[in-house]
Order: C-alpha cells, then structure tokens, then sequence
C-alpha cells in the first residue's frame, strides 16, 4: 500500500501529465496544505502545524534553493502565498518536485516526533480524498 | 409512587489498583480533578483510563490547552502500552484550545468546548492542563465570566451531556482553598515524596462524592505498561489451597525441628526464624520449601539478599527453575511493604501456594523508600496479616544481631506478629563457635523448651543434643558446671528425639 505522501505525488504527477501548469501545480500544493493545516492544527494547534511547516522548508531548502524565500518569509499560520508564489515561480514539473520533497520532509519530522503510525492517523483525512481539486473540505478533528 | 434512586454505573478505570483505591471503579458522569506538582504523573494517568474507557460509542476529547505542547504529549504518552494508536481519530480525538486560552477569554474557550462536545458527543473529557486555563484568566481582562463561573458551567454542561470529566492541574499545595475543589466530585491527588536518593510517588482520593474511598496515600508505580497503584492489601482472600483448610501441621523440612515444635508448623501459621549472618537462616526456609515440593506442594519466595543468586540454595534454585517455587522479583527500587504484599499474593494465587519465605526481613527493610522504613512495623503487621488470609503458611527470616546482654528474639519488635518464632544463636564452647537454636514460640501449642546445638552439612540442618552440663549459653560463652565432661562430639550423630 503506497504512502500517503506518495498518493499525493501521484495526484501532482497526473496534473503534470494533464499539462498543468505551475500556478495550477502551485495551487493543488496549496490545497494539500490547507487540508494537513485543517487536519492537524485542532490537535497540535495552528502555531503547531505552522512551526512544522517552517521547520520542513527549512530542511528542504537547504537541497532546493527555490524555497529559501519561502523558508525565510514572515507568515501567520495557514499563509500559504510564501509557499506557492516559490512553487508557480517554477517550471511545472520542478514545482510538482519541490512540493513532494516538501510533503517527504514534513511527513519524516512529524513521523520523527509522533511515530509513523500516528502520524499516518492523524493525516488520514488528508489522504482519504486525495483529488487536490476538490473544493476545501473542513476535515473532522 | 416509585422510589427508584439514581443508580451510579462504576467505571472500571483500567488503572491496576485504582478502582479499590475510589471505592470500586469511577462514578460515571462524575466531575473529576487530577491534581498535583510537574512530573507527577497526571497526563498518565489521564491517558491511561481514557485509553482504557474510550470506544467508538463512548469517544473521549482531550482538550489541550497551554501546558504540555501537544506533539510532545503524543510523542511520550504513546511509549506507554496502553496507548493506541488505531483509536486516535476514531474513539479519541484530541483538540488544542492553546489559541483561545492565550487569549484569556474563557467564554470562547467554554464555547469551544461546546461545540466539540456537541459534535462528538463524548462520554469521557479532559481538560489538560486546568491550571493553565487559571493562569491565562488571571493574566487578561478579556473574560466576562469568573473562573468559578467557568468551572460550574463547565461542570453542569458535562453533567448534563453525560461526560465523565477530568480537569488535569497543577497544584502545588492541597491546602489552597480553590473553589474548583468545590464544584469537583472528585479530587485525586498525585504527589512525589522525595528522601535521600529515592522517590515515592503517592496518590490519594481526597474526595469522591457517593462511595467510601480507600483513605490515605497509596504508591504508585509508572512502568512501560503505565500506572499501578498499590493499595493495602484487602483481607478476603479465600484460601487459595484446598489443602490449606484442613488444618493440620506442615513439615518444615528437618524433623527433629518438627518435633521440638510439638509435631510440625500448624498450617496457615507464620513462623519468624531469627538469627545472626550465617547461622543457617536461608538454609531452613530452602528446606521448607524443599519439603513442599516433596510433597506437591507449591511455593514462593521473595528474596532481598544483596546478591539473590548467591543467597538461593541449589535446592529452591532447581524448584524456581522447575516453575515448582514462584519467585517475586524485588529489584524495583523503593518498594513498599504493599507493594510487596501485592506481589507476593500474586504469585500466591497463580501457583495456588501453600508455602511462602521471604528471606529476609532485614534485606526487605533495607530494599524500601527510606520513607516507608518508618512505618515498617505497621506495615509488616499488614502484611503479615494479609498473608496469613491467603492460607499459605509462611515462613521469614530475620538477622539478629548477637547481642549477649539481653533475650532479643527479632528485631523491631516484630516478635509480637507472628504465630512461631525459632531463634538460632553462636555460642562460644571450647574455643569453639557452636550454633544453637530453640523454639521461643508457637501460638496455641504446645513446643519443646530446649536450647539445642545444630550443624549445617551438605544435608541441611542437623539438629544436635542439649548442651548438658553447660549454662549460661544466652550469654554467649557458656560455662561448663564442675565435674561434667563435655558433649560435644554428639553432635555428628544428631539425636532423635
């Protein structure tokens, strides 16, 4: 059974496939974002799930140079525009990449911290309906 | 007219120990406060019976508000066993109120409560930690709602929900006049009492509205499986040996000492061998237990010797090892005399034993908290008593100090508890230092009043003859009376008596 993370890489992949372009890879990424925003933060906290975002952009960046900006930027928790003005500034397939490398390094931290089981728990929502198309969906807590 | 009363459903709180400590499980539908200093153990033991109690149709929210930051919670609270990952999200759900409390508006934070329990519907909630959402109150004006508001309404809408509540704080003092206390239907008290190098962690029902708690402090135990609360030990077990109820007496496995105590130990009865080191203490209560065995009988033993390996026999080595003799691991560090009596029932009643030792009362004292050492002979008279409520016979060994200035024949006075007492000594005869041992006591028996020389050989113990002629062996260094010769050379022949 394949990963969460890598379900979601397989929604951007058929995105790309499609011939989307990097502002609609960017907004797909958004979208996972605000789903793990609206998964997680009723448990960790909004300050939580942003500090786990920033920590993994971080980390990220240090291999992929395009997200220094967005690792650097001064955001409130659930601000995604940092993240996907870095994304949609990318060639598509490069955005679809930055934002898997993204997802692997936030699903390694928290999995880090928590334990990959509950992690996947907590995440499930995220996963369960992974058309990044879908209209925003308030997961249960 | 009916007269139907409430009927209150206890809640079994999957807290070993805990559900005598509260009277017999958890009122449900109760409004409970889990109180005490950092590090105690609250978030633990709220987990553990939430773990225990949730379900999908009795779901749990545990509210997190500024204390512990979530991650971290879920990071340490899942090394415990109870914790369960499959039911996070599906019987459990945690939700973080950290954003509305820093805000210091309790009406939104109440409001927020609502709306959770409205869409979960939980029949258990946490509040974790109460004291935070106090301090965040104090700090602002933003509230229009008192504290005291905040935790009737909050108590009155639980009620009225049906959610067995638990608000989790951090109280340093049980003096504090704290009109949550009040409102509570319950308040559990965690405390770390800390002497020397050793810490006891201690809890107590301070209230429990509607049922008869177990008063006072009881140790607790966090281990890889969670808590484990020792309360004193219930006398009503039922014999666990059929053979125990026939009364009767026992061999304790050298005959001649049989016979000097009138024919045997009375089964059931507690027998105390006191003595120097080394006087053949340890090597009685292997022959004890060897003799069970014999006759098919099962046994236990609780050793404390420094080196436990060293102190077993081969004999009860070789029972332990054929499952014939349960051995109680004493290695935690500070133990309680409850504890151990739990313990030592336990292994009881898995084997269905009729023989208990627990060698030595002397290595048992010096193995507790220093905080319990105070308390040692009101303890070691429940234990004894809660032993003896099993039907096991059993026997303890004590080091005696020799001291030939006055008659001791246990140290603490603990004399008075047991029901037989053997006293073995080393006399100095011929510049030699020979033993001697007497039965000083059995209760409701007659039992020899000789002072008899015994050896120990690679048989066990050899019980010798009087040593006629001699007086004054108590002292120490008897002295021989003019004219008779001197008997020691029967001691390699033991007499039958």
């Amino acid at each position: 059974m394949s990963t969460g993370p890598q379900r979601i890489e397989a929604v951007l992949a058929r995105h790309l496939a499609e011939g989307a372009s990097a502002a609609v890879i960017a907004d797909a990424a958004c979208e996972l974002w605000r789903r793990i925003d609206a998964a997680l933060s009723p448990i960790i906290g909004r300050h939580g799930v942003a500090a786990l975002l920033k920590r993994s952009l971080h980390l990220t960046a240090a291999a992929h140079s395009a997200l220094i900006a967005a690792a650097s930027a001064d955001t409130r928790p659930g601000d995604f525009r940092a993240l996907r003005a870095a994304l949609a500034g990318q060639a598509s397939t490069e955005a679809a990449a930055l934002n898997a490398a993204l997802l692997g390094t936030f699903y390694d931290l928290l999995s880090s911290l928590i334990g990959a089981t509950l992690t996947e728990r907590l995440l499930d929502p995220v996963w369960a309906s992974p058309s990044t198309d879908a209209p925003t969906q308030d997961s249960e807590t | 007219m009916t007269t139907a009363k409430a009927i209150i459903n206890r809640l079994a709180t999957g807290v070993q120990g805990l559900d005598q400590v509260l009277g017999g499980g958890l009122p449900e539908f109760s409004f409970n406060i889990i109180a005490g200093p950092p590090g105690c153990g609250k978030t633990t033991l709220a987990h553990q019976m939430m773990f225990a109690l949730a379900t999908p149709e009795r779901p749990a929210l545990y509210f997190t508000v500024l204390g512990e930051p979530p991650l971290k919670m879920l990071r340490y609270m899942q090394q415990f066993e109870f914790f369960d990952s499959a039911q996070v999200n599906r019987s459990i759900y945690f939700i973080n109120l950290a954003d509305d409390t820093a805000a210091g508006d309790l009406d939104k934070v109440l409001e927020k409560i609502v709306a959770a329990v409205e869409q979960h519907r939980p029949g258990l909630v946490f509040v974790d930690s109460f004291r935070s959402v106090m301090l965040a109150s104090q700090g602002s004006g933003n509230s229009y709602i008192t504290l005291q508001q905040f935790v009737q309404q909050l108590g009155m809408l639980m009620t009225s929900w049906q959610a067995t509540t638990f608000l989790i704080g951090e109280y340093f003092t049980d003096a504090d006049p704290n009109p949550v206390f009040t409102v509570a239907d319950g308040l559990i008290w965690l405390r770390q009492s800390t002497k020397r190098n050793s810490v006891v962690r201690n809890m107590e029902v301070m209230k429990l509205r509607g049922q008869a708690t177990s008063p006072g402090l009881h140790t607790f135990r966090i281990g890889s499986d969670g808590i484990t609360v020792f309360p004193p030990v219930l006398q009503s077990f039922a014999p666990v040996n059929a053979a125990t109820e026939t009364g009767g007496r026992l061999s304790i496995g050298v005959p001649d000492l049989d016979a000097l105590m009138g024919g045997g130990l009375p089964r059931g009865y507690s027998l105390l061998v006191a003595g120097p080191s080394g006087s053949g203490k340890t090597i009685l209560a292997s022959a004890f237990l060897a003799e069970g065995a014999r006759r098919n009988e099962t046994g236990v033993i609780a050793s404390f010797e420094q080196r436990p390996s060293l102190s077993r026999t081969p004999a009860v080595a070789e029972l332990i090892g054929s499952g014939r003799v349960g051995l109680v691991d004493t290695r935690a560090a500070g133990m309680s005399v409850d504890e151990l009596s739990i313990l030592v029932i336990a292994e009881i009643q898995r084997l269905g034993a009729s023989r208990v030792v627990i060698d030595s009362l002397s290595g048992f004292e010096l193995a507790l908290a220093p905080s319990f050492r105070e308390d040692f002979r009101e303890s070691l008279a429940r234990m004894v008593t809660a032993l003896a409520s099993t039907g096991a016979t059993l026997l303890m060994t004590s080091e005696l100090e020799d001291r030939y200035d006055d008659l001791r024949f246990s140290p603490y006075g603990t004399a008075f508890l047991t029901d037989a007492i053997i006293v073995q000594r080393y006399i100095e005869v011929d510049s030699r230092l020979q033993r001697v041992l007497a039965v000083v006591k059995v209760r409701a028996s007659a039992h020899s009043n000789e002072l008899r020389l015994f050896h120990v050989n690679d048989e066990g113990i050899q019980v010798g003859e009087m040593l006629e002629g001699y007086e004054g062996q108590l002292a120490g260094r008897p002295t021989r009376r003019a004219g008779v010769p001197a008997p020691l050379a029967s001691l390699t022949a033991p007499k039958q008596p």
